[in-house]
């Protein structure tokens, strides 16, 4: 049985969402997908506020940045054109490989985010991409680069009664990325995720990044890889050695389903293939 | 609490618990053509229409689904008028224990609406969320093919059999 | 030759079982029951639920061996809506087997609906009724149960040692057959035919190895599910979703102790089983609970319980050698192997002398030795699972065949084709190794092996696939690799199958069958055999089927027996109707019977076909006027062979030499069924069959950790192929005429499971020149092996 929900409000705003989040904060929870409350099973009893309709479900893009609301979910972004014009369709691309097609409708931007299960996948995409999270209470707004809200599980430095409203993504037509996901499955949840991005200067690389995540307990940018690619071309020599580097610095976590010194191993290969697709030289199939 | 929905067509005023998933709700009335194989949104047998898309009716509130359309196997037809993509499961040899066969029919109905022609690849994403422990797929996909050529068929007789949606 | 008996008279004109043309066998005719199912309309366990039906859950054990020191309901009976609370202590201690087997069943009678002790993480300790799912949750939490911990033993040859825990010292349970819990050891098998160190001898080369089979489930997508309740008279009605409806019924009166007479077990629509629903495992606690309350109860495994209390696929390890000349001649084969029965002995035995009798005949070889162990550990427990034992066992001999092939430089597609068995042969492995009678000699009448061989080596494209590894730019190599196979169709001697069909007025029938289709296509294959029989068409055939009360006998869905045997006991049937249906006939056409010739519906006089009358004017005539009587056909059909089906698989797969990662990216099974009775629903058996192996081979697994807890019980982490990247399987069906099968047909659910398991492992090792002997070939197992293969190479 799910938790025990005591009362559904469906709010029309998102100032009704807020006062209604601020009261008595402890006995509210926010229904964005609703995944998550549905498979927790917590067994508190829960007042349950509905973001659906507080106008936070949009996607939508300036000349500079893409918004996305924290309501859209993340089949509406695959199906975006406005998303598709990052970094060369990376948004897209990784986030077909997240779960199924029918629970993709289910899932939003602010529940992946917030939530941050190891194996979500938006997480490592919003830190390649440089992305900021928006954030606001009845009280006041405030906003984070993701840098800050993934330093440590979002949840804990979420205020009560506080909502993901938005996130925002930087648009650099010129920067590259690529997405590199291990799982058992199509929809299983990954054992590793890879993300690399790079702004092309005629072939050379500018303000890398290179981001680990699933295998790692919170998605990770690594920075010693960054800083070795930074001003190099992507070549075969270079991908192994960010690989090499990108596997030595991350402080990887093991489970019952591979092990760490599994996943350093395939590390290295991930952020290898990786870069070179982003630079379009892959070399595998 | 009121939930306020179209069910295959039908307008209904239901009272629910507000925590209660809509898969137990449509089992309770009686439309267990919706199966709970696994209540972990995996196996895609609770797969229902939501307002023409396909979700796990096993994760998702009742609650959310206010206002919306909702259609079950048994609002796509019956044995007596089947729906051409259910003819085409069983022709196709793709029905064994048929317990994940609604899901699978609701997630080939959601996708031949918007995509008549899909590719082999549209194809797996489409039912990636449906699980068969009984045919190895093949005889799934080879469904799909069947019914993509009936529903063209159909539709070029001017017998339409897809009921337009709004996403 | 023995031909199969039935207890039928002989009719006056027997319609011989022998090749002929047929009308609707052999053909890909729907599924009798597809429409009802692929519109939803079809209901299974769950999905007709009586008004006032309680919730009944179960109450697991958290500890792998423990004593239950004390029990306290008392909270729990307090909380409003709890209806009744079952224990050890509240109900009849009567010893069982959970295996749905014929009777005596070959399995320990080591089950107890509750015992004093838990043996498994998972094992039952209690079981409530209630109201709904949410006050049975919460009564099952406050259940006081004291454990006192024992210790554990999860491997297997630990369990074997002197001083290991002892799973099993209650004085009360028995087996009929080797058993000796005091050693942990729930069964045992031995055979030696020939000579094994003469033929070892004899060998130019040895092959030999340490092989292991692992933990893996059935996952049917409908959980286990039983429905309970007393009908207007008293009676207990069990609704449940079970491969062996009349086992059921038998266990259930035996655990209860009340008589078969009072029960009726019905199976609806059955999602999915693949050998786990033929199991009593929530039938008697559910029958119990409706005893106590008089009230409907429901039970359902949910998915986490399905993994943990439900059967598994037994685990096995393995110690096999063979022995070749450099001419291709086997020589001798010795197999040793320690089965894994977790906490309870179902099946324990007969997987275990399957692992033998199904692998061992497959080759002509005349020293062969096989010496099989089944132990308890403290792990979930074994059950029958499609393949059975001959899963576990080709998983080692497919590899050992494919080492003996290059160690003599010989392609394994000429070495299969130079030493399997033939029709007209057979080995004396048949006899010795029985399921937990004396086996049966057993001359081999059909076999297309040959043919499955050749035919799988050209579609596959053998030739041009196999050897290729080596060879390939880039981390990524393919490789490609065989193996054949061989089932059995029944339990020869030991299971019967019977049927009954009625002629109605409009010339349709009805069949009665005890037939248990769980999703496999029965029902329409029966339907089909009985219109073939009688001239009519399969809608003319009304199905009543799988419940005690209105079919007559039959084992149920198991062994590869429900084509062979229930099919035979419909075809018996259908040709006793139709000659009782000659002489009504005969009489309306003032003729002897054995002028008439069977037309579509009709009897005509033979060489007068205008003098002719049709199947309702002969069901009127008899049911309304003349001679009124109501025509019936009946029979029984028992076995005295088990014949095998054979197969012969390939299979090329793409390893990431990088990352471990295996890929099947092409998998050709060539399966002789005999005459499939329905091609299409015999490539549907095939291809489930081998999907959910190579699942097995690649990601399938229990993982548990180290108090012997499943850590994985959930779709998150055990993972079955979804459509997005599940590898295709193409089937060939190589028809051959089996005599004693219903018109030429073997059995083919089975016997496709076998093949990935070696298949794979020899297509990777063409690859990359590892040998995977521990399943599955996990990403990590398979770096390990290369990394291993690379240290190795540079030392």
């Amino acid at each position: 049985m799910p938790v025990t929900i005591t009362e559904y409000l469906r709010p029309d705003s998102l100032k009704e969402a807020l006062a209604l989040l601020a009261e008595d904060p402890g006995k509210n929870i926010a229904v964005a997908g609703g995944v998550s409350i549905v498979l927790s099973g917590a067994p508190r009893r829960v007042r349950a506020i509905d973001l659906q309709n507080v106008g936070l479900n949009e996607i939508a893009s300036t000349k500079d940045e893409l918004c996305l609301g924290a309501m859209a979910t993340l089949d509406d972004i695959i199906h975006s054109p406005a998303a598709t014009k990052v970094a060369s369709g990376l948004l897209p691309t990784a986030l077909r490989t997240a779960a199924s097609e029918p629970i993709r409708r289910l899932i939003t931007v602010g529940g992946n985010i917030v939530q941050c299960y190891y194996w979500a996948t938006l997480p490592p995409l919003l830190l390649a991409l440089d992305a900021k999270i928006h954030l606001r209470t009845s009280e006041h707004r405030r906003t984070l680069k993701a840098t800050e809200f993934f330093a440590q599980p979002p949840m804990r430095l979420m205020e009560k009664g506080e909502l993901v409203t938005d996130v925002t993504i930087p648009l650099k037509p010129s920067r590259r990325a690529a997405f590199e996901k291990m799982a058992k499955t199509s929809n299983d949840y990954a054992l590793i995720h890879v993300v690399v991005s790079y702004v092309d200067q005629r072939g050379k690389m500018s303000d890398p990044r290179v981001v680990v995540a699933a295998c790692t307990s919170l998605p990770t940018r690594v920075r010693e890889a960054e800083e070795f690619l930074e001003g190099k071309t992507v070549d075969l020599n270079t991908a192994m050695e960010a690989g090499q580097i990108a596997s030595h610095h991350v402080k990887l976590r093991g489970d019952f389903r591979a092990s760490a010194d599994y996943r350093r191993r395939v590390l290295r290969v991930m952020v290898q293939r990786a870069l070179l697709k982003a630079a379009d030289k892959q070399t595998i199939s | 609490m009121k939930l306020h929905v179209r069910i295959n067509g039908e307008a209904r005023e239901l009272e629910i618990a507000p925590g209660a998933v809509l898969g137990d709700v449509l089992r309770q009335l009686g439309l267990t053509g919706t199966k709970m194989g696994c209540r972990e949104g995996h196996c895609g047998s609770c797969m229902v229409l939501v307002n023409g898309k396909p979700m796990n009716s096993c994760l998702l509130l009742a609650a959310k689904v206010e206002g919306a359309e909702i259609t079950t196997i048994e609002g796509l037809g019956d044995v007596r008028n089947p729906h051409p993509i259910q003819e085409a499961f069983v022709e196709a040899g793709a029905v064994q224990c048929g317990f994940c066969t609604p899901g699978m029919i609701i997630s080939t109905k959601a996708l031949l609406d918007n995509e008549p022609h899909p590719s082999l690849e549209r194809v797996r994403e489409a039912l990636s969320g449906n699980l068969c422990r009984c045919t190895g797929y093949a005889k799934i996909f080879d469904a799909v093919r069947i019914a993509e050529h009936k529903l063209a068929k159909a539709s070029g007789n001017g017998k339409s059999t897809r009921r337009p949606h709004r996403p | 030759m023995t031909k199969t008996a039935g207890t039928k008279k002989t009719s006056a004109r027997p319609e011989p079982n022998a090749a002929r043309e047929t009308r609707v066998v052999g053909k890909p005719v729907p599924k009798v029951d597809g429409l009802s199912l692929a519109t939803g309309r079809a209901k299974f366990t769950a999905d007709e639920i009586p008004p006032h039906c309680l919730v009944g859950m179960l109450l697991l054990s958290p500890h792998a061996h423990a004593k239950i020191k004390s029990i306290d309901t008392s909270e729990a009976e307090k909380l409003p809506g709890v209806r009744a609370i079952l224990h050890h202590g509240n109900v009849p201690r009567i010893a069982h087997t959970t295996a749905g087997q014929g009777f005596p069943e070959p399995s320990p009678w080591d089950t107890f609906m509750f015992d004093n002790k838990v043996r498994y993480v998972g094992d039952r300790v209690a079981a409530v009724a209630a109201e709904t799912r949410d006050i049975a949750l919460q009564a099952l939490k406050l259940i006081r149960v004291e454990y006192e911990p024992l210790p554990a033993v999860f491997d297997f040859e630990e369990a074997l040692k002197p001083g290991a825990p002892i799973i099993h010292d209650e004085p009360d349970i028995t087996s009929f057959l080797p058993f000796d819990p005091k050693r942990n050891l729930a069964a045992w098998a031995k055979a030696d035919v020939g000579d094994i160190e003469k033929g070892l001898a004899e060998a130019d080369v040895v092959v030999e190895g340490e092989f292991e089979t692992h933990y893996y489930a059935h996952a049917p997508i409908e959980p286990h599910v039983t429905l309970t309740y007393l009908d207007p008279d008293g009676r207990l009605v069990i609704r449940t979703s079970t491969q062996v409806p009349f086992h059921c019924r038998r266990i259930v009166a035996q655990t209860l102790g009340i008589p078969v007479r009072q029960i009726r077990v019905i199976k609806p629509r059955l999602g999915g089983g693949f050998g786990g629903k033929q199991e009593i495992l929530l039938e008697d606690v559910c029958a119990m609970l409706t005893l106590r309350t008089g009230r409907p109860v429901l039970m359902e495994l949910n998915r986490a319980q399905e993994f943990t209390s439900s059967r598994t696929r037994h685990p096995m390890r393995m110690w096999a050698k063979m022995g070749v000349k450099k001419n291709g001649e086997v020589t001798a084969i010795d197999f040793r192997g320690i089965l894994n029965t977790g906490a309870y002995g179902s099946h324990g035995l007969t997987v275990l002398t399957n692992v033998g009798s199904k692998c061992l005949g497959l080759l002509r070889c005349p020293n062969v030795r096989f010496d099989g162990k089944t132990v308890y550990t403290n792990l979930p427990v074994g059950g029958a699972y499609r393949g059975y034992g001959a899963t576990q066992g080709m998983m080692a001999l497919g590899q050992l065949i494919d080492e003996a092939a290059r160690a003599i430089g010989m392609d394994p597609v000429e070495f299969c084709l130079r030493n399997h068995i033939r029709a007209g042969e057979t080995h004396p492995i048949f006899r010795a190794l029985g399921e937990g009678r004396e086996g049966v000699d057993m001359t081999i009448a059909s076999c297309g092996l040959a043919e499955c061989i050749r035919l799988g080596a050209e579609r596959f494209g053998w030739k041009q696939r196999r050897g290729k590894g080596a060879s390939m730019p880039g981390p990524i190599k393919r490789g490609a690799g065989m193996v054949i196979l061989m089932q059995g169709s029944s339990i020869p001697e030991i299971d019967m199958a019977a049927a009954i069909v009625k002629l109605n007025d409009d010339g349709s029938v009805n069949l009665y069958s005890g037939a248990t289709d769980l999703g496999t296509g029965a029902d329409t294959i029966l339907a089909q055999i009985v219109a073939e029989t009688l001239h009519i068409p399969v809608s003319d055939v009304i199905l009543t089927v799988a419940d005690t009360d209105n079919s007559p006998f039959d084992t149920g869905a198991y062994a590869s027996s429900t084509t062979y045997l229930s099919g035979e006991a419909a075809r018996r049937a259908a040709v006793d109707l139709l000659e009782n249906m000659r002489q009504v006939a005969a009489e309306a056409l003032d003729v002897s019977p054995e002028k008439l010739d069977v037309g579509e519906k009709c009897f005509y006089v033979h060489g007068n076909p205008r003098k002719t009358i049709s199947y309702e004017a002969l069901a009127r005539r008899a049911l309304y006027s003349r001679n009124q009587q109501q025509l019936v056909g009946h029979a029984s059909a028992i076995s005295h062979v088990s014949p095998p089906p054979f197969a012969a698989h390939f299979c090329e797969v793409e390893v990431d030499t990088e990352t471990g990662v295996v890929r099947v990216v092409k998998y050709v099974a060539a399966v002789d069924c005999g005459v499939p009775i329905n091609p299409k629903l015999a490539e549907g058996q095939t291809e489930g069959a081998v999907l959910n192996s190579i699942g097995a081979a690649l990601m399938e697994e229990y993982l548990f950790n180290d108090d012997g807890r499943m850590l994985n019980p959930t779709f998150n982490y055990y993972k079955l192929f979804t459509p997005g990247e599940t590898p295709l399987v193409e089937t060939i069906l190589v028809p051959t005429h089996e005599p004693t099968g219903p018109y030429g047909a073997k059995s083919v659910s089975e016997i496709s499971t076998n093949g990935p398991l070696p298949a794979i492992a020899n297509a990777i090792y063409d690859a990359v020149g590892v040998r995977l002997r521990k399943a599955p070939y996990t990403p990590e197992r398979v770096l390990e092996a290369l990394e291993a293969k690379r240290k190795a190479e540079h030392s």
